[in-house]
């Protein structure tokens, strides 16, 4: 091994420990060294696990079991006091759960058709300006926007009539710099990205990558959008330059293989956006650096501005389950620290070391 | 076979086995393409042609020195158990957790500022329900409470027209030829309109500070991204939840990227009467002050630098430059060749200038 692999981050795993459920996400609750995984139990309910990370452990703290399995969750929209969780379900409802008392959810509004694949957050936590709100996609193929503040959702994102409905995999805020802009973006199963402006209440873009689109996350939610990665089915990610669109070609963007296997998540580091991780099929994760060209955008032969898109580096490569890894996430508040969730049913807490320094 | 066959290969699967001949020592040895040392490399770990364990070592040493970035030399590997590690990075990731958990624990006693009261007040209303694809032409949601300070004011709007800052917006168009000096690298078509303070009504002091930090740590991602303007605004928003030197010298070097002299001086003047000490504010003021022309005091500022880290390069190219100017131009600076000479005989490095994130902690 050269001095090169040795300066490079390394992923270890600190803690492993079984589950007897399928477990489908998983989440840092925010300033805690405490973690929350969400499932599916094989009686067919579903199951909210509460962990805490002490003295070389994961100790287990609260179990709760709900009627329908749980898909999703996000501390995205909750403030830090309370620290409430949102989770969409199989059912197509959307709950947010005090934690200190999950008995009842604090809010709960059934309006998708069927399950809640995917969730997102922004405006809690001091993450974005403007009012704290949820974003969920279903396989009713359906974008909803909500504010906990009341019952409807604030905006819906359908198909037109006419047109077949696709199954939304995947949600993500953005955009949400001042108190007007905030945008969604969401991949469905068919390839088709779209981004929807929440200030015009518009489809800003839309482009097809052809292979079902798993996950899209914005590198920070709270700037003027930046860059966005979509990966995909077919074991490719991209990552779009969302600073620049062109009038015709929309955004620019790079291309990359990754994991031989489908791409199941994306998350970027919230310590240094312009690192992320990829987790694969095969219970990969990748960690990715991303570099910007010497000029952002260029002028085209009409006179308009177009993007150009950087390049991605490899920074490391490790097998860390067996199975797909369908739940990551890096703990808010300790650059490296992060969780997954595999369908080998167990959750894992890494430490991916030497981020500073990349 | 040479090196110009291999052009245009993908990388990818969905080519043919390299040539027989190829797969020797003498080949390798002399070849330098990535892309074939690559694909021979994957044959001979595939033992397809028969399993030849040196010639196999002796191409992964020839394609790291052609390309040590190449994805064929670093294959997915199983990740190492910490209780694996060696015995001082385990101890010291166990220690670095260990304390963080702790912090984690102290800090949730101190968090839960009045929330309520953000909640009344601050928050904007309910977005109006909005169908998108139905109503593709919707013009715009309500639920915008602020007013739009682009907008242009009608003629007829007399009351607006009282309420106009001309002082404000002749400064607004100064500033704006240093901000499209910057736009030649940093590409932003149209500046966010960002408030330049975080609404901070209510919370604990630990949450101005999770805001302070945050806001700080955008601005850094801005500046090595080389969003100078985006940078300033980020860093400005830090100082207005909470105001610290590292906030304020990091908007110092964003300013001086924009060019603004002044704001650089400011903001340098408040970090060295924090801390009197701080090489990187001596010489972030000392390149402002040799942009305004005040090449005395610009000379006095990289003497202090020298003062605390002797030998610091950027010093001593700065202070000459400046003395080289003030020829050129005629001004009078001091002449204190041996104090400069002296300092130059230590031998010392140091970093230059873009240290943002070695501030940034966390």
């Amino acid at each position: 091994m050269n001095m090169a692999a040795l300066d490079k981050p390394q992923v270890v795993v600190h803690l492993h420990r079984s589950l007897d459920y399928t477990v489908f996400d998983c989440r840092w609750i925010p300033r805690s060294a405490r973690l929350v995984c969400l499932g599916n139990r094989a009686r067919g309910s579903g199951l909210l696990q509460l962990f805490e990370l002490t003295r070389g452990e994961l100790k287990l703290v609260k179990e709760v079991e709900k009627a329908t399995p749980f898909k999703c969750g996000t501390f995205g929209a909750a403030n830090l006091a309370d620290r409430h969780l949102a989770t969409g379900d199989f059912s197509g409802t959307l709950s947010v759960w005090n934690l200190e008392a999950p008995e009842v959810p604090v809010f709960s509004a059934k309006k998708h058709n069927e399950i809640i694949n995917c969730i997102d957050g922004v405006g809690g936590l001091g993450i974005g300006e403007g009012a704290p709100e949820l974003v969920t996609g279903s396989r009713d193929g359906t974008v909803k926007v909500w504010d906990p503040r009341q019952k409807n959702p604030v905006a819906n994102m359908e198909p037109m009539e006419g047109e077949t409905k696709r199954d939304c995999w995947t949600v993500a805020f953005g955009n949400a710099y001042n108190q007007q802009e905030r945008c969604v973006c969401a991949g469905y199963d068919n390839g088709d990205i779209k981004l929807f402006d929440l200030r015009t209440m518009s489809l800003r873009w839309e482009t097809n990558l052809k292979n079902g689109i798993c996950s899209v996350e914005f590198d920070r939610k709270d700037i003027n959008m930046n860059k966005l990665v979509a990966t995909s089915l077919e074991g490719k990610f991209h990552v779009f330059d969302m600073r620049t669109q062109h009038p015709k070609k929309g955004f620019a963007s790079v291309t990359e293989k990754a994991h031989k296997s489908t791409v199941w998540l994306t998350r970027h580091l919230p310590q240094n956006r312009e690192i992320f991780a990829t987790t694969g099929g095969a219970g990969t994760i990748h960690i990715w650096k991303y570099g910007y060209p010497p000029q952002r955008s260029r002028k085209d032969s009409n006179g308009d501005r177009m993007g150009v898109a950087g390049c991605v580096t490899l920074l490391q490569n490790v097998g860390v389950a067996t199975q797909p890894i369908s739940g990551f996430d890096w703990s808010p508040d300790k650059q490296g620290l992060c969780a997954c969730t595999s369908f080998d049913q167990s959750v894992r807490v890494l430490i991916v070391t030497r981020l500073n320094t990349v | 076979m040479d090196g110009g066959t291999w052009e245009g290969e993908s990388s990818g699967s969905g080519r043919g086995k390299p040539a027989v001949e190829t797969l020797d020592f003498g080949f390798i040895e002399t070849c330098t393409n990535k892309r074939q040392l690559e694909h021979i490399l994957i044959t001979l770990r595939s033992g397809e042609e028969g399993w030849y364990p040196d010639l196999t070592q002796f191409c992964e040493k020839k394609l790291e020195t052609v390309a040590p970035e190449s994805r064929v030399l670093h294959p997915t590997k199983p990740a190492v158990y910490v209780s694996e590690l060696h015995g001082p990075q385990r101890h010291t990731i166990e220690t670095e957790l260990e304390e963080w958990q702790e912090a984690m624990q102290a800090c949730a006693e101190h968090l839960g500022g009045d929330w309520s009261c953000l909640f009344e007040d601050k928050l904007p209303p309910v977005r109006s329900k909005g169908d998108v694809a139905k109503s593709k032409e919707l013009p715009e949601a309500c639920g915008l409470q602020k007013s739009r300070k682009t907008c242009h004011i009608r003629s007829t709007d007399y009351s607006a027209w009282d309420k106009f800052d001309v002082d404000k917006e002749c400064e607004q168009i100064d500033l704006e030829p240093q901000a499209r000096k910057a736009e030649k690298t940093a590409m932003n078509l149209y500046l966010p309109k960002l408030e330049q303070s975080v609404n901070i009504a209510g919370l604990s002091e630990v949450e101005k500070w999770l805001v302070a930090e945050r806001e700080k740590n955008k601005g850094n991602e801005a500046l090595q991204a080389m969003d100078y303007t985006e940078a300033v605004a980020y860093y400005t928003r830090s100082i207005s939840a909470l105001p610290t030197t590292a906030a304020f010298n990091n908007r110092a070097l964003a300013k001086l990227k924009l060019e603004q002299w002044h704001g650089t001086v400011q903001d340098c003047d408040h970090v060295l009467s924090l801390q009197p000490r701080n090489v990187k504010a001596f010489l972030r003021r000392c390149t402002a002050l040799r942009g305004l022309g005040q090449l005395q005091e610009a000379q006095e500022d990289a003497f202090q630098a020298l003062q605390i880290e002797p030998g610091h390069k950027q010093a001593q190219k700065l202070l000459h430059d400046i003395e080289k100017l003030a020829v050129n131009t005629g001004v009078e600076v001091q002449r204190l060749q041996g104090r400069w000479l002296e300092v130059t005989d230590v031998g010392r490095t140091h970093n230059g200038d873009h240290d943002c994130n070695k501030h940034s902690g966390l």
